[in-house]
């Protein structure tokens, strides 16, 4: 075990890629700070019609009759989840707006965290309707269940998707999407889309809201194509058109530290790529066996045309096939996204706190940030060796009159505690905080119990696969 | 609406509600009661006998070959005989041998009762009479003020409503999957058809008219070209998507509404 | 200062409750018409009594009456609705009339389809061989074929009718 160590670091290394001066290159668009408050309004209102069109196509007489509550509850609880799996797919749209104001990682929690109201709304949308059915018929659930999937329009598809979607929920259960692997699992889960579509007919033909409201299902059928056309052009057209303007290509892999490579592609126009310094892509590189899962890597330093740098520790399977890419594999990229940039300083002076391969996007952030934010940057690693990219952040650092501390040994040896004595003025800085999720959590929690406002941080979290 | 009659009657028989709508004509008003009353009494006569739902009926013990063909009551083979004719005439489409749990003639009972109700009523001389088995219509006469009895097809998908209206002499059934779900099974693979919303029979027979009724909502278009070649019948069948078909027989029965 | 989440929370909130209110009131303020869904309508064989005579109150609702209908003029007869029974697409109620412990009418006094079945499959039906649907209050017939309701709703009805005649 080697003992803890914290020790500034002079400059001295030349790295081929050598550090820009902040300033060149563009930047990505300033997020928006209304964007996130408007949208939760539209939202909102868009919940609130949608729940009060439920209640307006009811009528007394049939809520009152045999099975009336269970049916009217069934149509309200089918039109929730409809509207909720609704904006699920639009907070993984990849509009630009949105995605500079939320952060893709935030908008990622917030589809994890809404993807159970959906399937639990519509499997109580199946049983109530079911029962209801039954309870008006005066007959048993499952020949009531065959007359009504059998006779009612698009019933069939219907049936098809929710058969589809409960399967897709199933393998979401933790325990099994492990088991199935990452990429598989959310390779698989795109098929909520075609559940979607294929439930969408019955909605429209049979949903108490639209029946007889042809104004409700015009909004219905608009909201639906926006969304798909938001979709289509964001999460498909761009990324297809920007990997073809940039014409990237594998062009070295270099060993950064022990399991930690930098992959370096060559590309036209990239001196017109907006890009913050912190944002990542998703990267596909064209290679047998690579070719159909892409992956989120943010880049370790902003663009240096014709260059794009990317550094990865080998985490999975397919960060460690990395090491193996062959110069000229063509590579497709998606974005940038995320909101880990300098455009979310509140404060002058900065705090950049790297977690092991987090360093990746604290240096390419340090790029962004100003003489005038005095950075603070503090590297923690298991050992001296894994320290990858530390003469890069040295070497930034000091043209911005910063300093560098690295916090080097094991867990136990290392006391994070003792972070904010090195940084006594941690108060009045904005603090970036990136590295793997435990880290991220931990040193977030300490700095909160501190006192540091939600406002001064701002943290990347790298899930473990 | 409902038109008023001299005499109406609502009987629950046979699982549904047989109503009659009599005009007594020159028949005394207690002949033309007593006639209803007797008209009832065969309705259920005949339930006893064919019901598929009473253990210990005839036509139970039939299926579960139960009964000496010596022990049936004459309306059996009757009934069978007419079933053979249905089968023959729709071209296989309706076939109550291949239903499941043998032998079934539920698709042409109720027609036929109902024709045998409304054959006491025209023997006991009453002008003008209808009896509508839960849809499907057996009638003579017509009302005194009016040409011929008007009877309405109910509309598949709108119960307030009708597909078409009619001028029925004799008898008319339509069968559909709608209401009590899908009833009626293909002879050929022994399925749940789905092929049609809804298939109506004019002719002068109310049983045939109900099992080819029948045959026409499982064989749908193909069955239809098989009762176009029928003299004195014509069908008209909706399909699940709306679309429509109807012989030239049916045709001439629309009531032209003004 | 960007807004904080609690404040996203509440604005969501605020604005489902706009959302909603606003719907209300605009359903309210369009409704004065009285073609929206949920409309009563009378069967084609019914003796068309008003709908809200027939869901009027579970509680005893006979009427001595002589029916508009015509019927036989056999006197005093009384009449009763039975309660609204569900069969399946829709809301059934039957009408009784007896003259003294006797049945002499049964028919169907309210026939209220499932509007989000039928009305919806009403819209996208192909013109019927009239090219035009045929509406049960304009054309006067005396019987429709293929007129099941299941006999369950159908009885069940004319029970709750004949106890509040206490025949």
């Amino acid at each position: 075990m080697s003992p803890a160590a914290t020790r500034a670091r002079a400059p001295g290394h030349q790295p081929t890629l050598a550090p820009e001066r902040a300033g060149t290159g563009l930047r990505a668009h300033r997020p928006l700070p209304w964007v996130p408050t408007v949208c939760s309004g539209l939202a909102g209102l868009g919940f609130g019609a949608v729940m009060a069109s439920s209640i307006t196509s009811e009528t007394w007489s049939a809520f009152r009759a045999a099975g009336g509550v269970a049916i009217f509850l069934g149509s309200a609880t089918g039109m929730a989840g409809t509207y909720l799996a609704l904006l699920m797919v639009l907070l993984v749209s990849r509009v630009p707006i949105i995605e500079r104001a939320l952060g893709q990682d935030g908008l990622l929690r917030w589809h994890r965290r809404l993807a159970p109201w959906p399937i639990w709304l519509i499997v109580a949308h199946v049983v109530l309707l079911s029962v209801g059915y039954a309870q008006s018929a005066h007959r048993a659930i499952w020949p009531e269940l065959g007359t009504v999937v059998g006779t009612f329009p698009w019933m069939i598809e219907a049936t098809a998707a929710f058969a589809l979607m409960a399967l897709l929920a199933t393998i979401s259960i933790r325990a099994i999407r492990r088991r199935i692997g990452r990429e598989r699992w959310w390779a698989l889960h795109l098929g909520m889309y075609l559940a979607l579509a294929l439930a969408f007919a019955h909605i429209l033909v049979i949903g108490p809201s639209f029946v007889n409201h042809p104004l409700a299902r015009s909004l219905w059928i608009a909201l639906w194509l926006a969304t798909a056309g938001l979709v289509i052009v964001y999460r498909f057209g761009l990324p297809l058109v920007r990997s073809l303007r940039y014409g990237l290509q594998v062009a070295e892999v270099r060993p950064e530290a022990p399991g930690v490579v930098s992959v370096i592609c060559r590309g036209r126009h990239l001196d017109r790529l907006r890009v913050s310094g912190g944002q990542f892509f998703e990267w596909r590189f064209l290679a047998p066996g690579m070719w159909w899962q892409a992956h989120p890597f943010t880049l370790s330093a902003r663009p240096k045309p014709p260059f794009l740098r990317l550094t990865v520790k080998a985490l999975g399977d397919f960060s460690s096939s990395l090491a193996g890419l062959r110069p000229g594999t063509k590579v497709l990229i998606e974005g940038p996204y995320g909101a880990f940039t300098s455009h979310a300083r509140r404060r002058r002076k900065a705090l950049l706190i790297a977690g092991g391969i987090g360093v990746t996007s604290i240096r390419a952030l340090l790029e962004d940030l100003p003489e005038s934010t005095e950075p603070v940057v503090v590297l923690r690693a298991s050992s001296s060796k894994d320290l990858a990219l530390a003469p890069e952040v040295a070497e930034l650092a000091q043209r911005r009159k910063g300093r560098v501390h690295e916090l080097v040994g094991s867990r136990s040896a290392v006391k994070l505690e003792r972070l904010p004595e090195l940084v006594p003025d941690f108060r009045k800085r904005d603090l970036y905080i990136a590295g793997p999720t435990e880290f991220v959590d931990h040193v977030t929690n300490m700095f909160t119990r501190l006192g540091v406002p939600a406002d001064a941080l701002h943290f990347e979290a790298y899930a473990l696969p | 609406m409902a038109l008023a009659a001299d005499v109406v009657r609502a009987e629950p028989v046979m699982g549904t509600v047989v109503s009659f709508h009599v005009f007594a004509g020159r028949c005394r008003r207690d002949k033309t009661e007593a006639a209803v009353d007797e008209a009832c009494r065969e309705l259920h006569r005949l339930e006893a006998i064919f019901s598929t739902w009473v253990a210990d009926s005839p036509m139970s013990r039939l299926r579960a070959g139960r009964i000496g063909l010596d022990q049936l009551p004459p309306e059996i083979p009757a009934v069978l005989d007419l079933c053979r004719r249905a089968k023959d005439l729709s071209g296989g489409w309706f076939d109550p041998w291949a239903m499941p749990g043998g032998v079934d003639p539920t698709g042409l009972v109720k027609g036929w009762a109902v024709e045998q109700a409304i054959g006491i009523l025209r023997e006991a001389g009453v002008g003008a009479a209808l009896a509508n088995g839960g849809g499907d219509i057996a009638l003579f006469g017509h009302p005194p003020d009016a040409p011929n009895w008007r009877v309405g097809v109910r509309h598949p998908w709108r119960s307030n409503a009708f597909a078409c209206v009619l001028e029925v002499s004799s008898a008319i059934a339509t069968s559909g999957p709608y209401e009590r779900g899908l009833h009626l099974i293909d002879p050929h693979d022994g399925s749940r058809a789905q092929r049609s919303a809804s298939a109506t029979v004019i002719g002068p027979s109310l049983a045939l008219a109900d099992a080819l009724a029948t045959a026409v909502a499982v064989g749908a278009r193909e069955a239809l070209r098989v009762i176009s070649g029928l003299e004195g019948y014509g069908a008209y069948w909706i399909g699940p998507d709306g679309s429509e078909e109807a012989t030239s027989g049916f045709n001439r029965a629309l009531h032209r509404a003004g | 200062m960007p807004p904080s989440k609690l404040n996203r929370a509440g604005v969501a909130a605020v604005s489902s409750v706009a959302g909603f209110a606003f719907v209300l009131l605009a359903h309210t303020a369009g409704h004065r018409t009285p073609t929206a869904p949920g409309q009563s309508m009378s069967g084609p064989a019914a003796a068309t009594a008003p709908p809200s005579q027939g869901q009027a109150s579970p509680g005893p609702a006979a009427t001595t009456t002589t029916p508009a209908t015509g019927a036989p003029a056999a006197g005093g007869l009384a009449s009763a609705v039975g309660q609204n029974e569900q069969y399946g697409y829709g809301v059934l109620s039957v009408k009784v009339t007896v003259s003294g412990r006797r049945i002499v009418d049964v028919s169907v006094a309210t026939l209220q389809t499932a509007e989000q079945y039928s009305q919806s499959l009403a819209q996208q039906v192909i013109p019927m061989l009239r090219h035009e649907v045929l509406s049960a209050q304009t054309t006067q017939v005396y019987a429709v074929s293929g007129a099941t309701y299941t006999s369950e709703a159908y009885l069940y009805s004319a029970q709750s009718a004949l106890d509040k005649l206490h025949v």
